[in-house]
């Protein structure tokens, strides 16, 4: 029954247009993260869907019903806040029950489902505590249980992970995502964080300016982003400026800064078109020494980061402009050191060409 | 899903047209319950003008004890402020900043004078500087310490102000983040320098605050400045004195009304136009003076913030404490204490009268108080709300924000007289039976001025207010009269006691309004300051203990059964 469909929807602050003649279709039982960059518009949006804002303009629906007109209390939605938003003056048990005893339901009704929600979340033995005396991870938990309470299936959760600590937080995205598997519910879920986008959703929707940027499953938007913006803020890049030199049936070639050539697959761009080259950090390759080849680059070693698992080289090209290298540690087979004299490269099939963004390319990498 | 009765009235009353209809009634109410009369004086100023004209302004001697009138008062006020700042800062810091045992009963204690009515206060801070068993004894004086009656109502009006002064600026202290100071003494600023330069500056709201509250209180108190003077003799009248006076013996003489009247009037405009002038004057001169930080004197600094200036500071501020406010505000016990033999005439006090005005000041102050409950909380309500909105209503939310406050600013008595005229205006055109109803004048009038103290108490708590509580509720499927009985109130409660306890105390306290409305009024304060003039000492002592025990125990069970009802 949740499908939630926005068509043409506009929200304006004042001067500032929050969202932007937008449209979306969430199916029944997706799970869909909301991404973008803080001011895209995200929980704006959530809270459009909630009725917490009217639209300026455009039609939301519900299932199948236009909710326009409908508060928040009658659109039988689930929200989950960012701070949890859990009354201090109530219990656990209480809080829990809010939504069935604000809707007249009767006992048995309510003491069930209470009982039912709490031990999902496995805090039943909590049940007679005040929210304060609760860690973060269990507040949250409550926050769940609380929004499910009330019957609804569609659940809206504006960065529920955002106030917990990071091991926490990798840990509870996985809960989350199990419970609405479990019940079946719809989940719209807000995030900035696009680790946590990626692994608990079923379509990503990237949001920017107020716009939908792109739409799509975690490896469609990984594999191929849209815009020079996914590109940066779905997983990180290289970005290269250069202006196209040819273009053939199966390839371009492209010459960067320094009259340096490189070649891409990518054909869908003018001779003489203005371009930037994204290619993904991890599909650089690192040899020492100068080596010659397609799309092989000479530069010297500027910074090595130990990250643990994987290890970052950034690497000042002849033509002055920085590489960022990222390898597995376990596949690091050579040592390098600052200074050394490199090449990196790349094959031409794991290089996209996006024409060069009309704000210029440090705007479009921008992601404040 | 069932449909209850109760579900019904719900859903009905959280209509959109309800609740329209609902802050309408609210508005209308404030403008013309509170805010018309207020100000009617203004008006009556204008059309009466030909009166003030030949009664007043054409009579030097008139002019002249007006002019003095007004000159005393500014300047008893001015001076109360002064001294409750330097005295109340250090307080505010110690109460703040330190942790010692016994902090909580130097807490309370401060707020004791709240709960006590002034002129019940008034009347043992008089008695104690100015009889022969009070401070006298201690320098084997036969006569009184103080014989100026100025100094003496100073005295009295510092005893109450000194609380508001301490509340304010401790409340702002609070709310700045002690890391400020430290990080600045990390980078090596004394404790003083660092005091000065960061936290003083931050402080400049509070001290607003401080300053209007004291200031307003001291300019409008007519119970105790009456009291205080009566006791000294003192044919010297300040200008809230001066109308009360003249505002009785125009209803004893009705035909020197006609005189009496505008000239009441006219005090009351010069006093509000005065009083407000002065108030903006402040709130600009502290907004826009910086305090000087750029300069800093590190030696000296550091001298001064070693632990023996410190320690004299709290000597400083604990002296004054005691020996200004709460040894002569309990003095009246002792002075009780001494028996009849003390009264400078032996009147008898007459039981029956004084239980009667008891009586009549508890049922005025809970009614009142029950009224503006149920009227100012949707007004807080619907500032906040209309504030956080950018919506149309904003401008007009705005507007009544500062409405709202006008009572405060407005001295009392002021405030009662132009209520008085307003009121005996209406009555004489729509009600006859108001105008011989007394006890509904000074609800009336007692409405009026107790009213900002609710709105401003609920509207502060419901500021601070997560809004997403609201929200969550919300979306939890509560209608906006369920958020509001269920999430709101409970929340907030704390603040609706305070508002509520500040309403009924106040009312309880309230002379010159009461006065300036039913000059024969017979409440407990009016009462006792009837008693002071008969120069029946001993027995207004007993009436004084008697208000004071009483409105004590009033407020401690209003706070015991107000936290005791659980709102469900």
């Amino acid at each position: 029954m949740p499908e939630v469909k926005l068509v043409n929807v506009t929200k304006r602050y004042k001067k500032i247009t929050a969202i932007d003649h937008l449209n979306l279709h969430i199916q029944d039982g997706e799970y869909v993260t909301i991404l973008g960059p803080t001011g895209s518009g995200k929980t704006t949006l959530l809270r459009l869907i909630a009725g917490l804002v009217k639209p300026d303009e455009g039609a939301i629906y519900i299932g199948s019903k236009l909710v326009n007109d409908l508060s928040p209390e009658e659109r039988d939605v689930g929200y989950v806040f960012q701070n949890f938003a859990l009354f201090p003056h109530l219990t656990v048990w209480q809080n829990v029950t809010f939504g069935p005893r604000v809707k007249y339901w009767n006992r048995e009704r309510t003491t069930s489902l209470g009982w039912e929600m709490l031990e999902m979340v496995r805090l039943a033995e909590r049940a007679n505590a005040y929210p304060h005396e609760l860690s973060g991870g269990m507040q949250q938990r409550i926050a769940l249980a609380r929004a499910l309470t009330a019957g609804t299936k569609l659940l809206l959760l504006d960065e529920p992970l955002g106030a917990l600590d990071a091991r926490l937080r990798v840990e509870l995205r996985y809960e989350l995502k199990k419970f609405v598997n479990d019940l079946g519910l719809t989940a719209i879920h807000v995030t900035h964080d696009q680790e946590e986008a990626m692994t608990i959703s079923d379509r990503i929707v990237v949001l920017r300016w107020g716009r939908v940027e792109q739409v799509g499953s975690p490896v469609e938007l990984y594999l191929e982003p849209k815009s020079v913006f996914v590109a940066n803020f779905v997983g990180e890049a290289n970005f290269l400026e250069g202006i196209v030199e040819e273009v053939s049936k199966n390839k371009a070639s492209i010459k960067i800064r320094g009259d340096l050539p490189i070649s891409v697959l990518d054909v869908t761009h003018q001779k003489e078109e203005r371009v930037v080259v994204a290619v993904r950090l991890e599909n650089m390759v690192l040899k020492a020494g100068e080596v010659t080849g397609i799309n092989h680059l000479f530069g010297r070693i500027k910074k090595i980061r130990f990250l643990g698992i994987s290890m970052r080289y950034d690497i000042q090209l002849d033509n002055e402009d920085i590489i960022t290298v990222k390898m597995p540690t376990a596949h690091v087979t050579q040592r390098f050191d600052m200074g050394d004299r490199v090449t990196v490269s790349f094959a031409p099939e794991k290089a996209v060409a996006y024409s060069y963004p009309i704000e210029g390319l440090a705007k479009e990498l921008s992601v404040g | 899903m069932q449909i209850t009765f109760k579900d019904q009235i719900e859903k009905t009353l959280s209509t959109r047209w309800c609740r329209g209809l609902w802050y309408a009634l609210i508005v209308t109410f404030f403008v013309a319950f509170v805010l018309v009369p207020t100000i009617y004086v203004l008006s009556y100023a204008i059309t009466g003008w030909g009166a003030i004209n030949l009664y007043v302004l054409s009579d030097p001697i008139t002019v002249g004890l007006i002019a003095r009138s007004l000159i005393t008062s500014f300047e008893i006020a001015g001076l109360v402020t002064l001294f409750d700042f330097l005295t109340g800062l250090p307080m505010a810091w110690i109460l703040v900043r330190r942790r010692f045992k016994g902090r909580r009963f130097i807490d309370t204690l401060i707020d004791m004078p709240l709960a006590v009515p002034t002129s019940a206060l008034g009347f043992s801070v008089a008695l104690f500087w100015t009889s022969r068993g009070g401070i006298a004894i201690l320098f084997g004086l036969s006569r009184g310490l103080i014989s100026s009656p100025l100094l003496l109502v100073m005295m009295v009006h510092l005893a109450f102000s000194y609380p508001y002064m301490v509340r304010s600026l401790a409340a702002i202290l609070e709310e700045i983040d002690i890391s400020y100071e430290i990080a600045a003494r990390t980078l090596g600023a004394a404790p003083l320098t660092a005091a000065r330069t960061i936290t003083l500056p931050l402080f400049k709201a509070g001290l607003v605050t401080g300053i209007i509250l004291s200031f307003a209180r001291s300019i409008s108190e007519t119970g105790a400045t009456m009291i205080a003077l009566t006791t000294l003799a003192s044919v010297e009248k300040t200008a809230p004195v001066l109308i009360a006076s003249w505002k009785s013996i125009a209803s004893q003489n009705p035909e020197l009304a006609n005189k009496l009247i505008p000239a009441g009037a006219f005090v009351s405009v010069a006093l509000i136009v005065l009083a407000c002038i002065l108030l903006v004057f402040v709130k600009i001169f502290v907004t826009y003076t910086k305090i000087p930080t750029r300069k800093v004197w590190p030696k000296t600094e550091r001298f001064l913030s070693r632990s023996w200036p410190r320690q004299l500071r709290d000597v400083y501020a604990y002296l004054f404490l005691f020996l200004v406010i709460i040894i002569p505000g309990f003095f009246i016990f002792v002075y009780a204490a001494h028996g009849p033999s003390v009264s400078v005439t032996s009147g008898s006090l007459d039981w029956t009268q004084f239980w009667s005005s008891l009586n009549a000041s508890f049922s005025i102050a809970a009614i009142v108080t029950l009224i503006n409950l149920v009227l100012g909380i949707p007004m807080a309500i619907l500032i906040v709300k209309g504030n956080r909105e950018k919506g149309k209503i904003r401008g007009l939310t705005i507007l009544l924000d500062n409405l709202v406050n006008i009572p405060v600013i407005i001295p009392t008595v002021a405030l009662g007289f132009s209520l008085g005229l307003f009121w005996t205006m209406i009555s004489r055109l729509y009600f006859p039976l108001l105008a011989q109803n007394p006890f509904w004048l000074i609800v009336l009038a007692h409405v009026a001025f107790t009213y900002p103290f609710i709105v401003r108490s609920v509207s502060g708590a419901i500021e601070e207010l997560d809004p997403t509580f609201e929200d969550a509720a919300k979306t939890l499927g509560a209608r906006p009269l369920e958020v509001f009985r269920r999430v709101i109130l409970p929340i907030v409660k704390s603040s609706i006691l305070a508002g509520a306890i500040m309403m009924f105390t106040r009312s309880l306290d309230e002379t010159g309004a009461t006065m300036a409305v039913v000059p024969k009024a017979v409440t407990a304060p009016v009462y006792i300051v009837t008693l002071v003039g008969r120069l029946a000492y001993y027995e207004a002592a007993l009436a004084c203990i008697v208000l004071i025990v009483v409105s004590y125990t009033a407020v401690l069970a209003l706070r015991y059964l107000t936290l005791r009802i659980k709102v469900a």
